[in-house]
């Protein structure tokens, strides 16, 4: 177990050695002129000899291959270069949006998990029954409803009408609340069907049977066996969504003024603030490879075969 | 007041308005063993079913009843019933893999077992097994306690399936075709195991198989099954020796016996090999360690020849079959087909010369296409033939060719009986006429009937097309029925071959006269 982790996190040094590198030459080859467009947010005037001056301070007159080295020793020490837009440190500016992403997509995650599992086997042991019906149809309609019109509905009611919670979230605990329900809903309503057939094809399975016919208590078949095995094939879904919240709460941080690095990410690319938008695909893509070698691991465990 | 575990009394079962069961009776006494034999489709398998249900199956009494320890179990509902699994009434299925969840440890699924029945102490749960494990002959209980299902053989599945409904004390066991996924050595293990368990715990067991072989060793008292009644009862001894309804007359004579041993090899002028391997050999890595599935085999065989192999699950039978058939590759070592060389990579002419039919037939087809579409699909790619006409025409005389009816093609695999969808195998097989057709186990799941008119089928089809045959099954009885020359695998090596006259009467390894003994012994 130790070798295999070990040997996958050696395997990680490549990936994200590669991923550096393609995020490095995005930008390099997109169109623009850095050393003009930082004198524009400056607002200091573009003559040609100030222009070469700062192509020189900002490095741009040196080989590709040098740029990348430099860029990649600064992002080993942490510093992602500047922002144009107003010169703070972009490690800094990420740092904080991170944090808030971070609470809002763990909260959305857990929760998920919280209600998705316990329904998903409750419609898979009841199937057809009129319950499994109802919640199916609860998903189905969860899973069609786009998550910024879900935002406003929730927005509507709770806070508008019901008075309950603020309108702008602004990183407050009760302001986590109904961010953390317009992400989780969708989410929840995709895991419920996912463990739902899982747990289906797994309930008949002949081991189902044998335990059945040796006279074991449901509820050790249900949650030691079924869930367990069932968990093998969701555990793929909930690791990428993992990703897919990390990245792709955007909308919803922009709805409910979350200060997430979604917000900060909207507005780099409009400014076209490009060492902003470098860091965060960099961190994102780390997160998702390393996600990724996570749900290698709890395959590992969950599943002894995979080890052969 | 008497020592009757169970008594069945004029039991009719109902199943989609059809009785597919109808008066049975019988009585079974504390520490007997009663067999049950019959083809598949008899009933047999759903008497046990009505005994003990496990799940909702539409099955529903229409009239008898069945006395379980002096309390009418047919009319219990069915939670009172639930109550009694397990803890006093055992049931063991066929397929000894699905009887335990493959990725949990046996440790695990032992306590969850006895926690659900309140028997679980902590402190001596270990030594109480061990005890067990002793009595029933399984040795090293503690490597087994910490093992999860898919490490063990099929046979180690089902002695462990035993042992642990011997930890449940019931009085009664049922057993449903327990053996029939097993090979000799590891049916003995079990059938011995079920002795002892007799022995020690005096526990009442009916085996329901279609394996005369089995029961004969083990039963008490014999029932012969046909359409849904028992067509003969007595003791063991007497039904066997002595049968006399026909259809348990007919029933016996399908057990293959050795008698018409092909003595000398056909003459076959061409010295052209069709086949050659020459030192063939398979690694496999675990953990690190190298294990040799196959090692330096050697063998040759002409066209037209039919060759059988012998030996155990896991002597690498299957393993050589697989390196023949080109679904694996060879770590070491050639094979010559038709003179050249196939072990790197071969080309359609060879693929199709060589085809192959597996043990498990209905994993071999896709469930969700029809038989005719899996049929065309090998014909539309390995011959060519696009033409619709011309290709259901072909699959038709294929299909009778087999000895079914062009009908059938349009079922799905599961609408089919074994022995038809094992026959639809076969066509599918021949249907690119082959030089070499690889048999692998394929008449171990069947019952004996239709075993028969399998082999049958196969010696037609050898001589119709002069197709040479390597067939591979455990049961050295049954290989003899069919085969020119014998093969003897142990552990990977190739240790003995001959005629089959040459194997039967003169075994030279101490290991092939182990197998002839447990053939034998009846």
């Amino acid at each position: 177990m130790k070798n295999y982790i070990i040997k996958r996190l050696a395997q990680l040094i490549p990936i994200i050695l590669g991923l550096t590198f393609l995020t490095f030459a995005l930008l390099y080859i997109s169109p623009g002129d850095p050393a003009q467009k930082k004198l524009i947010a400056q607002g200091v005037a573009t003559t040609t000899e100030v222009l070469e001056k700062t192509r020189e301070e900002m490095g741009l007159n040196q080989p590709f291959i040098k740029q990348y080295a430099d860029w990649l020793v600064n992002l080993l020490h942490g510093d992602m270069g500047i922002s144009y837009k107003d010169g703070t440190p972009v490690a800094q500016k990420l740092e904080k949006g991170i944090k808030y992403t971070f609470i809002l997509a763990t909260s959305a995650f857990v929760l998920s998990i919280i209600i998705s599992i316990p329904l998903g086997m409750y419609t898979a042991v009841r199937k057809n029954y009129f319950s499994d019906y109802v919640i199916q149809f609860l998903c189905f309609a969860g899973n069609a409803i786009p998550n910024f019109l879900l935002a406003i509905i929730l927005i509507y009611y709770f806070c508008i009408r019901m008075k309950i919670f603020p309108v702008i979230a602004k990183g407050t605990i009760q302001g986590l609340f109904l961010p953390t329900l317009a992400l989780s809903l969708p989410l929840i309503s995709r895991f419920i069907r996912q463990i739902r057939v899982a747990a289906i094809e797994q309930l008949g399975k002949d081991y189902v049977k044998g335990a059945r016919a040796r006279g074991i208590k449901e509820n050790y078949i249900i949650i030691y066996n079924v869930l367990r095995n069932s968990m093998i094939s969701i555990i793929t879904v909930l690791g990428l969504s993992i990703g897919t919240l990390m990245g792709g709460s955007v909308v919803i941080e922009s709805i409910f003024m979350w200060p997430g690095i979604g917000k900060l990410v909207m507005d780099s690319i409009t400014a076209r603030d490009y060492p902003v938008i470098q860091g965060f695909v960099i961190i994102m893509a780390i997160i998702y490879v390393v996600v990724n070698l996570v749900i290698d691991i709890c395959y590992h465990f969950l599943d002894p075969r995979i080890k052969e | 007041m008497n020592n009757t575990v169970l008594s069945v009394e004029n039991l009719s079962v109902n199943y989609g308005g059809i009785d597919v069961i109808s008066s049975i009776n019988f009585k079974l006494n504390k520490g007997e063993i009663l067999g049950i034999v019959g083809e598949s489709g008899s009933g047999k398998s759903t008497l046990l079913k009505t005994i003990l249900p496990i799940d909702d199956l539409g099955i529903f009494l229409s009239g008898g009843k069945i006395i379980f320890e002096n309390k009418i179990l047919s009319s219990m509902t069915i939670m009172l019933r639930k109550e009694l699994r397990g803890k006093h009434i055992g049931i063991i299925f066929q397929n000894p893999k699905t009887s335990f969840n493959p990725i949990r440890t046996y440790r695990k699924q032992f306590i969850e077992t006895l926690k659900s029945h309140g028997k679980y102490k902590k402190e001596n749960f270990e030594n109480q097994i061990l005890e067990i494990f002793q009595n029933l002959n399984l040795l090293e209980g503690q490597r087994i306690l910490d093992s999860c299902p898919y490490e063990m053989s099929g046979g180690m599945n089902q002695r462990i399936a035993i042992a642990l409904s011997v930890l449940l004390e019931p009085s009664l066991l049922l057993l449903d075709e327990p053996t029939s996924a097993l090979d000799v050595t590891a049916q003995e293990q079990v059938i011995d195991e079920l002795l002892r368990m007799r022995e020690y715990y005096q526990t009442s067991i009916i085996i329901v198989t279609h394996n005369i072989r089995v029961v004969s060793k083990i039963a008490d008292k014999l029932g012969v099954m046909n359409k849904g009644k028992i067509v003969e009862f007595g003791t063991a001894k007497d039904v066997l020796e002595n049968p006399k309804h026909l259809y348990t007359k007919s029933l016996f004579k399908a057990v293959p016996q050795i008698g018409n041993l092909v003595d000398k090899k056909k003459e076959n002028k061409t010295t052209d090999h069709l086949l050659e391997l020459k030192n063939i050999s398979k690694e496999f890595q675990k953990y690190k360690k190298s294990f040799q599935a196959v090692s330096q085999v050697n063998m040759y065989l002409k066209p037209g020849e039919i060759l059988g192999i012998v030996g155990e699950s896991g002597s690498g039978k299957s393993t050589l079959l697989k390196q023949i058939g080109g679904l694996q590759k060879a770590t070491d070592g050639t094979i010559f087909f038709k003179g050249k060389n196939i072990v790197l990579n071969r080309t359609k002419t060879e693929f199709c010369g060589i085809q192959m039919i597996f043990q498990n037939v209905f994993e071999s087809f896709n469930p969700r296409r029809k038989i005719r579409s899996s049929i065309s699909e090998t014909l539309k790619n390995l011959c060519g033939i696009k033409n619709k006409i011309e290709l259901n025409a072909k699959i038709d005389s294929l299909m009778e060719k087999v000895g079914l009816k062009p009908s059938l093609a349009d079922r799905y695999p599961l609408e089919l009986s074994g022995g038809q969808c094992q026959r639809a195998a076969i066509a599918r097989a021949i249907s690119v006429n082959p030089d070499l057709l690889l048999c692998d186990e394929i008449t171990s799941a069947l019952d004996v009937s239709v075993q028969s008119e399998i082999m049958k089928l196969l010696i037609k089809l050898a001589k119709e097309s002069h197709m040479a045959i390597i067939f591979v099954s455990h049961d050295i009885v049954l290989v003899t029925n069919i085969c020119e020359t014998i093969m003897v695998m142990h552990e990977g090596k190739c240790i003995e071959s001959g005629t089959a006259k040459e194997i039967i009467t003169n075994p030279k390894k101490d290991y092939t006269k182990q197998l002839l003994e447990y053939a034998f012994e009846r």
